[in-house]
């Protein structure tokens, strides 16, 4: 895996983590993006100035993993390149990472990066009558709706 | 029967209900324990998917509340996801926000932030903690009209105006643009409307928003100014000022209480004022010297203030309609004195058609018999 670093695409692209998601917004276009907890966590080394290879061993030393999780890396990192949320740049910040506190019943699995594009949908939906019991942005499907 | 006993504020539109009081109190209490045994109460009651809009913009400080604790319960969910909604809203209001804030900082317009924008900065220090639907700028009477100027060639569109203030959509996006803090400061003489003006302007404090510098008004004159607009009759139940007043008495600010009675004595809004503080005293243990409400206490309501906060605080549909049309002639005069107009009937009558959203000038007498019908 040659190595790679990267930058978030700010100021039109923020984040807020809650609880152990992470949120991305697209201020100019207004799309909300949801990332799971280990899609969190690779923001968050991204944030920090981690290239790939310093998320894989970092992902791997915390999840105690043998398998080799490149390519679920590399994939989410195209995904987070292809929503230009981030961008490969070619300077190297990151110097140590800061700990990242992680719940210790949570185990890899591969991050994964949900993508709502309907502005008016998102702000208009109401966030108890018609959303799934995840709550906003999860719609209700019709069928539950009915 | 006080107007402000729990019994008679059932009617849920002026002062919260016994049910959300128990929400309010899940909220505020410090105690975490007690905090859970008023939210498993207010649970008992409530069914979450028929809560009303005002209890509904709480359930972000709900769930704030709930998720450091050992509660599991389906509806933390729902409460995120309104904390999540909340947050993005603010999110995607800030990206118009910051241009307009951007711009008057280039061409020297101070901007004092008010409301919702200012307390999710400064005290809710989350913007998911805080739903709001606009945002609020002050400007200087002085500047009002390079204000104006420049929120138009921003691409917003002027909406209703009024005696204090200038609503502007873009995009959906609304923003009110003042130059008076309240449409009272319009019912004073002109020398004392410059005169409480310049005492908000002198006390403001410096606010940050992302690279932004701009103002909001100190503690004290927000606690006032939250107060003023809050404990009034409102179909969205008002209980979200109760959060934003205790939120601010919760930071270690220094409440000038002289001043903020001195501002009440003399912009005549003594009985809105003297409720607020009671109740928050009251139900919330609000750290409320009782010197300052025994000096509320000592105050005398004239005969129109009397008339205009019996009027305020009842349901619209109740509204005698006498009182009513006394509230919107009111309105009218600080609408010709705040913005500098000759009051007359023509004047009157179209303010009136903007104010009920009427179309032409000729459905007003209809409207009103219909307004006066509804009231009988």
């Amino acid at each position: 895996m040659q190595e790679k670093f990267f930058q978030i695409n700010s100021p039109q692209v923020i984040r807020e983590f809650f609880d152990d998601e992470a949120v991305i917004v697209n201020l100019e276009l207004g799309i909300y993006y949801s990332l799971d907890s280990i899609g969190a966590i690779v923001w968050g080394l991204i944030e920090q100035g981690a290239s790939n290879t310093q998320i894989v061993e970092k992902l791997s030393q915390m999840f105690k993993l043998s398998t080799n999780i490149e390519k679920d890396i590399e994939e989410f990192i195209d995904l987070l390149l292809k929503e230009e949320l981030i961008a490969a740049t070619d300077n190297a910040s990151l110097t140590s990472f800061d700990s990242i506190n992680i719940d210790n019943k949570l185990t890899y699995s591969k991050p994964t990066l949900n993508k709502y594009t309907d502005m008016q949908e998102l702000l208009l939906l109401d966030p108890i009558h018609e959303v799934d019991e995840e709550g906003w942005p999860n719609i209700k499907s019709k069928q539950a709706a009915k | 029967m006080s107007l402000m006993s729990s019994e008679n504020l059932s009617n849920a539109g002026c002062w919260p209900s016994q049910t959300q009081e128990l929400l309010l109190k899940a909220i505020l209490t410090c105690n975490v324990e007690e905090s859970i045994n008023f939210w498993q109460e207010w649970q008992k009651l409530v069914n979450v998917q028929q809560l009303d809009y005002g209890s509904q913009r709480l359930l972000p400080m709900l769930y704030n509340k709930l998720k450091t604790t050992d509660i599991t319960h389906p509806d933390l969910k729902i409460y995120k996801g309104v904390y999540r909604q909340a947050w993005y809203k603010s999110q995607m209001m800030l990206h118009k926000a910051l241009p307009v804030l951007q711009t008057f900082q280039e061409n020297n317009i101070k901007a004092i932030i008010l409301k919702g924008l200012a307390l999710a900065v400064l005290y809710y220090k989350d913007y998911g903690l805080r739903p709001m639907s606009d945002f609020d700028i002050l400007v200087p009477i002085e500047q009002k009209n390079s204000a104006i100027k420049m929120m138009l060639s921003l691409g917003w569109e002027e909406g209703f105006s009024w005696s204090h203030s200038q609503c502007f959509t873009k995009q959906e996006q609304k923003c009110d643009l003042h130059w008076h803090l309240m449409s009272d400061i319009c019912s004073l003489k002109p020398n004392e409307t410059n005169e409480v003006n310049k005492e908000f302007w002198k006390a403001i404090v410096p606010l940050q928003i992302k690279e932004i510098s701009a103002y909001s008004l100190c503690p004290t004159d927000m606690i006032f100014h939250i107060c003023v607009h809050g404990a009034w009759w409102n179909p969205v139940a008002p209980l979200r000022w109760i959060v934003d007043v205790m939120m601010i008495l919760r930071e270690p600010v220094v409440i000038d209480w002289s001043r903020l009675v001195n501002q009440t004595y003399k912009l005549q809004l003594g009985l809105i004022i003297r409720n607020a503080f009671n109740y928050l005293k009251n139900y919330f243990a609000a750290p409320i010297p009782d010197e300052v409400l025994k000096k509320l206490d000592d105050y005398k309501p004239s005969y129109s203030e009397q008339l205009d906060y019996l009027t305020k605080t009842s349901p619209t549909n109740e509204r005698n309609p006498l009182a009513a049309f006394w509230v919107c002639y009111r309105e009218y005069r600080q609408y010709t004195i705040g913005n500098n107009v000759k009051p007359n009937f023509l004047g009157f009558v179209k303010f009136l058609r903007d104010r009920w959203g009427i179309e032409k000038l000729s459905e007003i007498p209809l409207h009103s018999i219909k307004e006066i019908w509804q009231r009988l």
